[in-house]
């Protein structure tokens, strides 16, 4: 099975760990604890008709985001596939943490497949709030074109756009490794490697 | 529960040669030094030089030591009295009509934890409201300084009274660069105890912070505000931690010890062969030195087994604050995450962190493994998936548990005992006290030892009978405590005779020895 790594990462409560737990468990928890240090965890997800039906293995790193545990995180992004960079839509503080988070990893990961996707979450609340205390869309939607980022709003409460976040990476890395895959579909039972002598053992009685 | 009317002596007893105390002095909150007045007459404690034999009958006062610093501590409540006449009077100004009327809406709950920094900036009060906090915390630092209250000085608390003549105590903690305080109006918990809970929320902050972080922070600029650097989780586990402090004990914290899972002998070796193959097949694939501690417990924070190097171990404080930590993250550890945080253990060295990767194994197990690593994850993670496939090929996991279950029959009268074994300092009970109990085994325990938590003797035993005029409830209880073992003991009965008591706490003794294997971990296994 294909397996990738991705990384959630962003300021505290903006609610990383209620969008990884939407994604894996379908379900919300209003209370629940600030994550201590990181947790490991993983999902598998299956594509669409349209991607092969391909199914793919999340292994995700649910970081924490206060400030202490920062020193931590080049750990959990180096080998990732994936980063999820997470603000708070109420939160306006938030989103100059996230491109924090986006100049971190541009800097410090080499890999240049690397997919960051920056994500607002706690939609459901914009509603009852006034728009001059919400993040400005339109800015963050401009910042993400210009870094190259994939963006989307999301909900972790209601569940809106969680999945199709997943989703619309898994498709991504399917494409970046499609090669690969075909590849190692091949049938490798059928051919003879000729290179290979037929009795290497040093010990076997024909030497 | 308006204690010092519901307790009476056992009129009867008195005379006799065991114990019966007046727990209108004891257990009332009205103060445990007028009892000294006339300690001795109500008082006496059983002390035997071998608990085997009954002999010699030695009465001893109880508080006989806070006798001697009755002086001083009348001194400072009276130096009190004039520095700050409103904490203890009612006052007329704005600001100390405040202080006292704060103190005066919390009598539902009995005490209340502080810690602040050196400089005298707050960093957590159990008390919701801040601006209240701080200015207590002006006060208390003032006072603290004043009296040169620090851990050099023998001068940790003192006391005064309300107008009602309920006594609060303020037990001090003056540790490197933090305060702390709490603020206790029962009287079941000795100073030491107090003292014991004042190092259990200071190592906390260790843990989260370490030392050497807490030294250069402070170093740099002593009036650092250390509340703002502590995380969102780090003072809600203060807070979850100081309530149950002052709440519901834990009989853990009480006993100073951790709790095992009752197991036969034949299951644990199973899990600790595979735990030690596992770890072996390990360090030869040369990995060495990534695993430090591997522990298994149960959901409820039970040991089942524990990996070690055979120099070190583990301090109970560290493991009971590691406890604390998983059992919080409990709901996440449930949904298959596997958590990976760096820790300092304040006893172990408070200088570094280590690693912990805590998992809930299929079998409804947590395995704790800590490193002294930051990037050992996958290779630990791998470990313990190893170990749990493992675990439930070789190891029947239902029914881990083996409770003891005949105990009721063998002990009729007895209620409830809490049996602790001192040289693994683990305990076992067959089930976990109410909070009552815990007061009565305070009680107990609180006639055999100093109120700087000394034992007066190698080996004592206690015996108190309680009467409740308001309700049905009669109660005996018994402390036995000698060099191997502790043992707490209540029965619901006021009637027997105080030798069929011993008695049935000497078999009970011999029971628990004959099933000491399957009630407690001895070594652990270790490489």
């Amino acid at each position: 099975m294909l397996q990738f790594k991705l990384v959630l990462l962003g300021d505290s409560s903006v609610g990383k760990s209620s969008i990884v737990h939407r994604f894996v468990k379908d379900s919300f928890d209003e209370y629940r604890e600030s994550t201590i240090g990181a947790a490991f965890l993983s999902q598998t997800i299956k594509l669409s008709e349209q991607y092969d039906e391909q199914v793919l293995k999340f292994e995700i790193w649910d970081t924490a985001g206060q400030e202490r545990y920062k020193s931590l995180a080049p750990m959990y992004y180096r080998n990732a596939n994936a980063a999820l960079v997470v603000y708070d839509v109420t939160e306006p503080g938030s989103l100059p943490k996230a491109k924090l988070w986006v100049d971190e990893l541009k800097e410090k990961v080499s890999d240049d497949k690397l997919i960051i996707c920056l994500v607002g979450n706690k939609l459901d609340l914009a509603a009852e709030k006034e728009s001059s205390s919400l993040v400005d869309e339109s800015e963050a939607r401009e910042f993400a074109k210009d870094n190259n980022l994939l963006f989307h709003q999301v909900s972790a409460k209601t569940g809106e756009n969680v999945i199709k976040v997943f989703e619309e990476i898994g498709e991504i890395l399917y494409l970046q490794n499609k090669d690969k895959i075909q590849e190692s579909k091949k049938p490798a039972g059928s051919n003879v490697s000729l290179q290979r002598p037929s009795t290497n053992d040093s010990q076997s009685c024909c030497v | 529960m308006e204690k010092s009317a519901s307790f009476q002596i056992n009129p009867q007893n008195s005379a006799r040669a065991t114990t019966s105390v007046d727990l209108t002095n004891h257990l009332s909150a009205r103060g445990l030094f007028h009892s000294d007045a006339d300690a001795g007459t109500s008082a006496s404690i059983k002390t035997k030089s071998n608990p085997e034999s009954a002999t010699a009958t030695i009465s001893g006062s109880v508080g006989a030591d806070a006798d001697l610093n009755i002086d001083l501590q009348s001194l400072i409540t009276s130096e009190l009295n004039s520095i700050y006449p409103a904490t203890v009077n009612q006052s007329t100004s704005n600001k100390s009509a405040n202080t006292s009327r704060f103190i005066g809406e919390r009598t539902g709950k009995d005490k209340h934890f502080f810690i602040f920094t050196s400089a005298g900036k707050l960093v957590f009060s159990q008390w919701e409201n801040e601006s209240h906090a701080m200015g207590l915390t002006g006060i208390i630092h003032t006072v603290m300084n004043y009296f040169n209250i620090n851990d050099n000085t023998s001068m940790k608390q003192f006391s005064m009274y309300d107008g009602d003549g309920i006594m609060t105590r303020f037990v001090f903690a003056d540790k490197n660069h933090i305060k702390l305080m709490v603020q206790c109006s029962n009287n079941y918990e000795s100073t030491a105890q107090l003292q014991q809970q004042l190092d259990l929320v200071y190592s906390y902050i260790i843990s989260s912070v370490s030392q050497r972080n807490l030294n250069k922070l402070m170093m740099k600029r002593s009036n650092f505000d250390l509340q703002h650097y502590l995380t969102d989780l780090d003072q809600q586990l203060l807070q979850s931690l100081c309530d149950s402090l002052a709440t519901q004990q834990k009989l853990t914290w009480f006993a100073n010890s951790l709790e095992c899972l009752p197991m036969t002998p034949k299951k644990r070796n199973a899990i600790n062969t595979v735990l030690s193959s596992q770890y072996l097949d390990f360090n030869i694939s040369n990995r060495n030195g990534q695993i430090l501690y591997t522990l298994v417990t149960s959901l409820d924070m039970r040991l089942i087994s524990i990996l070690r190097p055979s120099n070190h171990t583990l301090h109970t404080i560290d493991l009971q604050i590691l406890f604390e930590l998983v059992q919080l993250q409990l709901t996440d550890l449930l949904l298959d995450k596997v958590l990976w945080f760096p820790i300092c253990f304040p006893k172990f060295n408070d200088n570094g962190f280590l690693y912990a990767l805590i998992k809930v194994l299929p079998n409804r197990t947590i395995i704790m493994v800590i490193s002294s690593q930051k990037n050992a994850f996958e290779t630990l993670n791998e470990f313990v998936g190893r170990i749990g496939d493992k675990l439930m090929e070789d190891v029947n996991s239902n029914n881990l548990e083996f409770p003891l279950l005949d105990w009721h029959k063998m002990f009729p009268c007895i209620n409830h005992f809490v049996y602790k074994m001192k040289r693994t300092v683990q305990i076992y009970t067959p089930f976990q006290p109410t909070n009552e109990m815990l007061q009565y085994y305070n009680h107990l325990k609180n006639l055999c030892e100093d109120d700087q938590g000394r034992t007066l003797n190698k080996s004592s035993i206690a015996m108190l009978k309680w009467k409740n005029d308001t309700s049905p409830g009669q109660l005996s209880g018994l402390y036995w405590t000698t060099e191997k073992f502790e043992l707490y003991i209540l029965l619901n009965d006021i009637n027997i005779s105080n030798q069929s008591i011993l008695r049935s706490a000497k078999r009970l003794i011999q029971h628990m020895r004959e099933v000491e294997s399957y009630l407690f971990i001895s070594r652990g296994v270790t490489f």
